[in-house]
């Protein structure tokens, strides 16, 4: 059973972040405030895997996100504010067309390529991927929705539903 | 008469120096090897001995590490379950069930976001716990944690007497074994290269474990790139001698029930002094007043 439990969490790791719906269609009216990506696929809504031992997977709405947010750099560090600033063409695809137009998001990389899944070392001050996660989160989410940091039980209105495993060990 | 008494003065006298070296020398013995017994040793050997840093700012209340350190400690279930927000009412402090507990405090920047602050043993670079310990149940090990041993405790408490954060915890379900209950910073986990439950555990990083010296240069930077968001105060660097675990606030850290009264040298510095008497007092006092005893008694016989 321990095994089946672990086989799964490292499965759910592995793709802690699979895009599920949102490949081709774009976010349409819902985006008001940051214009969609021209060649870019926004994701709409994510699933979050990776702690699926004690919660069941994740789903974080990222349409509704775009639209309530000011901008992308809100939740994704990537765009040098005050975090560690990468070269250009290591998010966007720089070809032709992308001189001709403005350069447009093509391609984000995933939390997860840096933050790794396993503890990291403290030496390296970035965070692991469980800590990058909630902290984008707890950044508006803190105290006001889902009453995340005044009760504990807020985790679980906000986005956690417990998992199965959680709930066996519930149970007498 | 006169020189009869002289020559009596001049045997007490040659006796009481014989006496006081006897004592010297055996006052000099105890103390050289309490001054072993205690950790009261320069820890620039073990530059690699790892901590932990707790980052008061992100802390959001979740009560994760208590489950987490419940379940890796294998303590029994709370009677309150850990996503119940009443155990913030009462301030807490960890107990033989709960070696780790949260406690909530008004934050005043801002009142929609209480602070929360994490109590549990601070592993003291050279612990007060240790040196009060008349079996040597602790041990500082070079690793970082203060390690407690049960089979040699025979139940006196004075560590928790001794503990300037009022840590250790008495179990007091069994009134033979006595047994002292303390976070041992997860000692079994990191000898197997895991992580500490907590630090594992929390989802907001406000736990942080690893090379004490990394996670000072880890808090200095913390503080040093966003000095709006924290004081320049790192809580555990040079407190009661260093601690391992270390905390960085956006408030002073009185305001979270820290002891800010604490001094920078050791606990065991200060009591050293009084410590060392004791041997020597025990040894001289005795023979002092058996002295003053026997001279008195001389006197009275010959009147």
């Amino acid at each position: 059973m321990k095994k089946v439990i672990i086989a799964i969490s490292a499965l759910a790791i592995l793709f802690g972040v699979s895009p599920v719906t949102g490949a081709g269609s774009g976010p349409g009216g819902t985006a008001k405030a940051v214009p969609p990506p021209a060649g870019g696929k926004m994701p709409q809504v994510i699933v979050l895997g990776s702690i699926a031992k004690t919660y069941d997977p994740v789903k974080f709405n990222h349409a509704s996100h775009v639209s309530n947010a000011s901008g992308c750099a809100d939740c994704h560090h990537q765009h040098g504010n005050g975090q560690q600033s990468l070269a250009c063409g290591e998010c966007h695809a720089i070809d032709a067309s992308a001189f001709k137009k403005s350069v447009r998001l093509a391609k984000m990389r995933p939390c997860g390529e840096c933050h790794s899944a396993s503890y990291p070392a403290a030496d390296s001050g970035r965070p692991g991927l469980k800590v990058a996660y909630h902290r984008a989160c707890f950044k508006c989410h803190r105290g006001d929705v889902g009453s995340v940091g005044q009760d504990p039980k807020g985790c679980v209105e906000m986005c956690h539903v417990p998992g199965a495993q959680a709930k066996l060990e519930k149970k007498p | 008469m006169k020189e009869e008494g002289n020559g009596k003065n001049k045997g007490a006298v040659s006796r009481r120096e014989l006496l006081q070296a006897m004592a010297v020398v055996g006052g000099a013995t105890l103390i050289g090897s309490s001054t072993e017994a205690f950790a009261d040793r320069k820890l620039s050997g073990w530059p690699d001995r790892r901590g932990m840093l707790t980052d008061l700012t992100e802390c959001v209340g979740c009560r994760t590490c208590e489950k987490a350190c419940n379940q890796a400690n294998r303590l029994p279930e709370p009677e309150v379950p850990f996503d119940e927000k009443s155990v913030f009412d009462n301030k807490r402090r960890p107990t033989a069930s709960a070696y780790t507990v949260v406690n909530r405090y008004d934050n005043p920047k801002s009142s929609g976001q209480p602070l929360y602050r994490k109590v549990q043993c601070n592993h003291c670079n050279e612990p007060g716990c240790a040196s009060a310990c008349p079996v040597k149940a602790y041990t500082k090990t070079p690793e970082g944690p203060v390690l407690y041993n049960a089979d040699v405790c025979f139940g006196c408490r004075y560590c928790m007497v001794a503990c300037p954060f009022m840590v250790p915890a008495y179990d007091y379900e069994s009134a033979l074994e006595p047994r002292i209950v303390k976070c041992t910073m997860c000692h079994g986990r990191v000898a197997n290269g895991g992580i500490p439950a907590c630090a594992e555990a929390c989802p907001a990083g406000a736990v942080t474990f690893g090379k004490r010296s990394d996670l000072v240069a880890l808090a200095r930077n913390k503080v040093r790139n966003n000095p709006d968001r924290y004081l320049d105060h790192i809580y555990g660097e040079y407190e009661v001698g260093g601690t391992s675990w270390m905390y960085i606030s956006g408030v002073p850290f009185g305001q979270v029930d820290f002891p800010t009264t604490l001094p920078e040298k050791p606990l065991v510095e200060q009591a050293k002094g009084f410590l060392s008497a004791v041997p020597l007092v025990l040894t001289i006092w005795p023979a002092l007043l058996t002295m003053c005893y026997a001279a008195t008694q001389n006197k009275e016989d010959k009147e």
